[in-house]
């Protein structure tokens, strides 16, 4: 490679500092990031490709599977919708109340995963609050799906909002204000205007709090009981398998997670370049 | 269309943005809401379009209801900074007033694509249909704003300062075309500015605003030549001011004691007398009611001399217009003492502290 001039006081430091640094730099990444997906691999197809594949025949693997697909499903279509509301009141109105709603939105993040789900059994558990007039109207929800549910929707819950919230406040109001001069509905405003325009934030938000969903660990764990091929989603199952010595089926649907994490971040960089784009786009002059 | 705004009043807060404010716009017009930042006059097109309830007191278009932003299609907006929908191509950005149109009212689709090839063409950007707003420039952007508004077939047009983003060239282009496009379709309407030349140049009739209150309301000409207030005076074209006592029934004007016409105050009075550069008289000689200034400073651009003076009583500052002809015939320079007699004199009460000697305008 040609010698550049020296434009920039960054690229003024000599050749041996620049490449020490970045050699540092890219070893932290290997070591903390590269070396453990790497592991994950390699653990899981020790045994060769037939071992690991055979992991996968197993109906109690499948079970966990689906169990995660859809608490993530429901969490997130959830908390997109609630997202989106809370990010366009707080994006497009002035109210009263207006820091709580943010705190409110925040808690999650704040709280504990463990101490959430702990919150739930205090609740719903048949020690708790609800318990009794659960248990009288033949309600589960506690070491039951719908439990799950809800622990992976609270813990989630601020990711869309949160996203999309500043995409909100930062495409300002005019358009929306031109909409219904124009004889536009609320309605109308909302789908044709305001959507279109936070679009990409609202893609990245719920991948995002997809990726959180099919990872949560702490809360789903005090919530589900660990019964197997019942409430065990993917990541409970794969601490099941472990705990019994299955490394190679615990890696193998550890690679599957983290498969899936892989895609999520690809589709992830995808939509934050669209939306950083669609934001330059709109403070341009 | 005309419009009626009857005794409107609204506050932001501890802010009053507008204090009974009554108005009357018959069919047809153009007028300027005219005022510094702060004055009320968006407030005031806001609450007209139904994009701002008022406190009190109600706006009605040809004697309507209140409009109410969800039935109300009869009014077109421009906003300031173009607001156009920057996911939809110029084409689909004016069709939209059309598109979101119950079914019923809903013109067809051959139909919408005439009709927007049509408001297109009015602002000459027929070409630029399939383009994205972010391709356009500034002053192609707020014509797609205007066709966008003009399409709905609006009965009221109402622009908040339409040119206020633009730079200087192209905002005097559109301000000379935003005057034909009046002319050719005789919409009522009314567009806020805080430039005097602005308003000038384009509106029938001039609507003062200053505080949340009308300070004068009348043709570009009455407002110019007959000012109701200082502020006015100050706030549009170029002023000179006298401050003084009424001694004997002339302006007590540091040594000098100046005439003037119309209603005398009494006798004492602090008062302040107005008046534009080209109604002040330069001399040579001390005569009668003539004051004595330094000129600081002379500017000849082809006819016309500016000649800008600090008054030796006060150090003031003047700004006296003449032909070059006459500037020529007085052989002056800077440094030089003259006199300045005010041709006419419009006299305030001031109201200012006494101490207050310094004045720029």
């Amino acid at each position: 490679m040609a010698r550049q001039p020296h434009l920039n006081l960054a690229r003024r430091e000599s050749a041996v500092v620049r490449w020490t640094v970045t050699l540092i730099a890219l070893a932290y990444l290997a070591l903390f990031l590269l070396v453990p997906l790497a592991a994950v691999f390699a653990e899981a197809f020790k045994q060769g490709t037939a071992a690991y594949f055979k992991a996968f025949e197993d109906t109690e693997t499948w079970h966990a599977i689906r169990l995660s697909l859809t608490a993530t499903g429901i969490a997130v279509a959830l908390n997109t919708a609630f997202g989106l509301a809370a990010a366009w009141l707080l994006g497009k109105f002035d109210f009263r109340g207006r820091n709580l709603l943010t705190s409110l939105i925040d808690l999650p993040f704040a709280v504990s995963p463990v101490i959430s789900g702990l919150v739930f059994v205090l609740l719903f558990g048949a020690q708790g609050w609800f318990g009794p007039w659960l248990s009288d109207h033949d309600v589960r929800l506690i070491f039951a799906t719908p439990g799950i549910v809800l622990a992976t929707t609270f813990v989630t819950f601020p990711f869309v909002a949160r996203e999309l919230t500043p995409v909100m406040l930062a495409k300002g109001r005019d358009q929306e204000e031109a909409a219904r001069m124009l004889g536009a509905s609320g309605w109308q405003t909302f789908w044709r205007v305001t959507i279109p325009s936070v679009k990409w934030g609202l893609l990245y938000g719920v991948i995002l709090c997809s990726a959180r969903a099919m990872g949560e660990f702490g809360a789903v764990s005090v919530v589900s009981g660990h019964i197997r091929g019942e409430t065990n989603t993917l990541p409970l199952h794969i601490e099941a398998l472990y705990n019994e010595y299955q490394f190679v089926a615990a890696f193998a649907c550890a690679s599957a997670l983290s498969l899936l994490a892989l895609v999520t971040l690809a589709l992830k960089a995808f939509a934050e370049r669209r939306r950083d784009q669609s934001l330059n786009q709109e403070t341009a002059p | 269309m005309s419009i009626h705004i009857d005794s409107i009043s609204k506050r932001f807060g501890s802010f009053t943005a507008l204090q009974s404010v009554t108005l009357a716009i018959p069919e047809g017009q153009l007028v300027a809401l005219l005022g510094p930042s702060g004055s009320g006059k968006t407030t005031l097109l806001r609450i007209i379009a139904g994009l701002e309830a008022p406190d009190s007191g109600g706006v009605r278009i040809h004697g309507d209801a209140k409009p109410s932003i969800h039935t109300n299609r009869k009014v077109g907006f421009v906003f300031q900074h173009y607001a156009l929908f920057s996911h939809l191509t110029v084409f689909e950005n004016v069709a939209f007033g059309l598109r979101v149109r119950p079914r019923w009212e809903r013109p067809s689709k051959a139909e919408i694509r005439e009709r927007v090839q049509k408001v297109l063409a009015m602002v000459h950007l027929d070409w630029a249909g399939h383009r994205m707003p972010d391709e356009l420039s500034g002053g192609q952007r707020q014509r797609v704003a205007l066709a966008r508004a003009l399409a709905i077939e609006p009965e009221v047009l109402l622009l908040d300062e339409p040119f206020g983003a633009l730079d200087a060239q192209v905002r005097v282009e559109l301000r000379q075309w935003l005057r034909r496009l009046h002319e050719q379709t005789g919409l009522t309407s009314v567009f806020v500015t805080h430039d005097q030349e602005e308003a000038m140049e384009v509106a029938d009739r001039i609507v003062v605003l200053n505080q949340g209150r009308i300070e004068q309301d009348g043709t570009p000409q009455e407002v110019y030549e007959n000012p109701a207030t200082p502020f006015i005076y100050q706030f549009i074209g170029q002023v000179n001011r006298f401050r003084g006592r009424i001694r004997g029934g002339r302006l007590q004007v540091g040594e000098t004691a100046v005439t003037f016409a119309g209603p005398t105050p009494e006798e004492g009075a602090r008062v302040e007398g107005f008046l534009r550069p080209h109604d002040l008289d330069l001399a040579l000689e001390v005569g009668p009611g003539a004051v004595p200034a330094v000129i600081t400073r002379i500017q000849s651009l082809g006819p016309l001399a500016r000649v800008r003076l600090s008054a030796t009583h006060d150090r003031s500052e003047l700004e006296a217009h003449l032909s070059s002809d006459d500037l020529s015939h007085l052989g002056i320079a800077v440094g030089q003492q003259v006199y300045v007699r005010p041709r006419r004199l419009d006299l305030f009460p001031d109201t200012s502290l006494p101490t207050d000697q310094d004045w720029v305008i």
